[in-house]
């Protein structure tokens, strides 16, 4: 795509040479059907801007129908086409959606915008929104086919809301744009905010459509489960659902950016989240909890509004919201999303109260995620993690962040959280990393479906394995207590890179031997009916040795 | 108990990531999964923050065209009390009764819960109904979770009636587009 792009802005700039060179001398270049004057330019410059309209969300309302804003569509390839489509000059509109483009003068020519934003240099990105319902066609905003005239001229094309009072009764020409802005703002804030310099994005395709709707299907249909984020083909992907009247989130910022933090993990950090549905009060498997805290986290540090809010419902009327600093869940800890949510937040805000002494700062909670030593870490990605590759960056007040963590009831040390005495009410959670040890035995390991299956506390176990020298090594979990029957896996990762998985059907045993080159890994442990809908739960404790 | 060739979500996620990580800087780990796995090729998918609720669903039996249907939703909660509020839309030519369209439940009584949507449809075909389900918890905050249900009525055979989006065009470079019609305004 990046490649076409260049083309079409060489295609228009030989396009632009023609014209010259088979221009008279006197600057014209007539068309056949409308001779110029003789004293028009060979080339105009039509100039303008491309909007979109934005409609703001309430709190607890939904969408505000009647305070839409016209917005200015940053970053986007802006195109001249002629008669016949071909692209006679291309750009991309600056920081107020402004653009200019040159064309041959008196020639039949539109304005288009794609929906997508572009840019090489020292950060660069490239990212498109598509219809998924259409053959992963990109959205264009077109204009209409007027002469160029024989003199400068501005066309400002606006994406229309298709709002007509009570319904999306015309074509939602803005919702492809609105959510491109919004990562326009999460690439340009994040370059901003941290430290890190020379930011590339790899390529994004963001999916949208009109059909887009939470169940799980086939993708071309718009059953794409949820907004989300994830890879398809291993292109990264986020996809955004746009079913009115039942859940449209084109225009829900702190969606899309939460959605776009993942990618950033995906991409730029680490992502060890297995995904899947959870909430704000819900006991998750640490790194989903992580993973979900950082991105809402995230979301309100970019966007610079500590109120979430996601629209829904009937005319899009209503909202679910909270305050990230002041939101009160259950069951706070380690195992939850709005713990880390907050524990990041009060690290960088500068309103201090309670536990929380620091202001840190957006740019060193950034920095650690986008560090090598954070990315490259043996250790699983959890909040315990991250809190020990945030206390080595430069200026942290230790006390002050670890201060913080306990009024969040996190008071596990070092990148595995040993020592942590909260177990969210489920025993077999602690410690949250196990240990094995090559010929030393078995460690138990437990899988459970008390808080729910396949991403709640219990449901895995990890285990960290120190590979003393390489060699080939064999791995075997043994169901020691629980019902009969049972099926257990495991997946070894070294970093965050999976290596290795024993996930075969075997009855109440699993055993791999494999080769692993000295090091640290860890494993994640679980019992398969624990993670699959369709297969019994139960609670199974299985003993796991390596030799 | 299992079935060694049915897909699971993290299995699938799991075998992508073994994929990708055939390109990490490991040395010389094993890559090789065993032969049975239970495998497939989706990356794990992350989900925006909504109530804690799992939905999953079943039609009770075949319907026929013109006759009344049962689609029945069960669902699981993780909320001590509150109120769980469901309503459900179709916008397929699929109608569905008044008197099923929606429905509370509270949530202090079990975390497990049925509902049924009763539902008619005039002729063959695979039909959608949308779901959405608002948890408001015991402390008064509402979270949403949507979801959504085909249902087939008549013969298999029925072509999915799934609304296409809008019209796609190939622009001069042979790309697929949508063209989104601007509201435009020229000075000269």
């Amino acid at each position: 795509m990046l490649n076409d792009q260049f083309r079409k802005l060489l295609v228009g700039a030989a396009a632009l040479l023609f014209s010259a060179a088979c221009s008279d001398g006197g600057g014209s270049n007539p068309s056949p059907s409308s001779p110029a004057p003789t004293n028009a330019p060979a080339t105009v410059v039509i100039s303008g801007a491309i909007t979109y309209d934005r409609v703001p969300p309430t709190i607890a309302s939904g969408l505000n129908f009647s305070a839409v804003q016209q917005r200015a569509a940053r970053g986007v390839v802006v195109e001249a086409l002629d008669s016949s489509g071909a692209v006679i000059d291309s750009t991309v509109t600056n920081a107020s959606g402004q653009y200019s483009l040159s064309t041959p003068s008196q020639t039949q020519v539109r304005i288009q915008a794609r929906a997508q934003l572009l840019q090489s240099g020292s950060s660069s990105w490239n990212v498109t929104v598509r219809d998924n319902t259409n053959n992963n066609a990109v959205y264009v905003l077109r204009g209409t086919l007027e002469s160029s005239g024989a003199a400068n001229s501005t066309r400002n094309l606006n994406a229309g809301l298709g709002w007509t009072g009570a319904s999306y009764g015309a074509t939602r020409a803005a919702a492809p744009f609105a959510a491109l802005d919004s990562i326009y703002t999460a690439m340009t804030n994040l370059v901003a905010l941290s430290s890190v310099s020379g930011l590339t994005y790899p390529t994004l395709q963001v999916f949208w459509s009109p059909q887009n709707i939470a169940v799980q299907g086939n993708i071309s249909d718009g059953e794409i489960s949820s907004t989300s984020y994830t890879r398809i083909s291993g292109v990264p992907t986020i996809l955004i659902q746009g079913s009115e009247n039942n859940d449209t989130d084109e225009f829900d910022q702190h969606v899309i950016v939460h959605e776009f933090g993942h990618y950033l993990e995906d991409q730029l950090s680490r992502l060890d989240s297995i995904g899947g549905p959870h909430s704000l009060s819900d006991r998750l498997d640490a790194r989903l909890a992580f993973s979900e805290g950082f991105a809402t986290a995230f979301a309100v540090l970019i966007l610079s509004d500590q109120i979430y809010i996601d629209t829904f419902g009937p005319l899009q009327g209503q909202s679910f919201s909270f305050n990230v600093e002041t939101v009160n869940t259950a069951n706070r800890g380690w195992f939850n999303e709005s713990s880390v949510f907050r524990l990041m937040y009060d690290i960088f805000d500068s309103s201090n109260e309670g536990a929380d002494t620091v202001t840190f700062g957006a740019g060193p909670i950034l920095d650690t995620m986008l560090s090598p030593s954070f990315t490259g870490d043996v250790a699983p990605g959890t909040i315990f993690l991250y809190l020990s590759e945030l206390l080595s960056q430069p200026g942290a007040n230790v006390a002050g962040i670890n201060a913080i963590a306990a009024n969040e009831l996190i008071n596990g040390s070092n990148s595995y959280g040993d020592g942590e005495t909260n177990d969210g009410g489920l025993a077999i959670s602690l410690p949250p990393v196990k240990t094995v040890t090559v010929g030393g035995g078995s460690t138990v390991v437990c899988s459970f479906d008390d808080l729910g299956d396949f991403n709640k506390l219990g449901n895995r176990q990890l285990i960290r394995l120190t590979v003393p020298a390489s060699a080939n090594y064999t791995l075997t979990m043994t169901r020691a207590s629980g019902p009969a029957s049972r099926d257990p896996d495991f997946l070894i990762f070294q970093a965050s890179q999976l290596v290795a998985i024993a996930g075969s059907a075997s009855v109440d045993i699993e055993q791999l031997t494999t080769f692993l080159a000295a090091g640290v890994y860890w494993i994640d442990a679980y019992d398969f009916g624990n993670i699959d809908d369709s297969t019994p739960s139960g609670d199974v404790c299985y003993d796991f040795s390596v030799n | 108990m299992t079935d060694p060739h049915r897909a699971s979500p993290f299995l699938l996620a799991a075998a992508t990531a073994l994929a990708a990580a055939a390109c990490a800087d490991v040395e010389e780990p094993s890559k090789t999964a065993h032969s049975d796995e239970k495998t497939s090729v989706a990356h794990a998918q992350t989900v925006k923050p909504g109530a804690a609720v799992s939905i999953t669903h079943r039609l009770r039996s075949e319907v026929a065209p013109g006759e009344s249907g049962v689609l029945t939703l069960d669902i699981e909660e993780r909320y001590d009390g509150g109120l769980l509020s469901l309503s459900a839309t179709s916008k397929s030519g699929l109608e569905i009764f008044p008197t099923s369209a929606s429905a509370e439940i509270d949530m202090s009584i079990g975390d497990t819960h049925q509902w049924d949507v009763f539902f008619t449809a005039p002729s063959a075909g695979v039909y959608r109904i949308d779901v959405l389900v608002v948890a408001e918890a015991s402390d008064g905050m509402k979270a949403p979770r949507s979801y959504a249900a085909n249902v087939t009525v008549g013969s298999g055979a029925a072509a999915k009636a799934a609304q296409k989006g809008a019209a796609q065009s190939i622009d001069a470079d042979g790309e697929a587009i949508v063209v989104l019609p601007a509201e435009e305004t020229i000075e000269d």
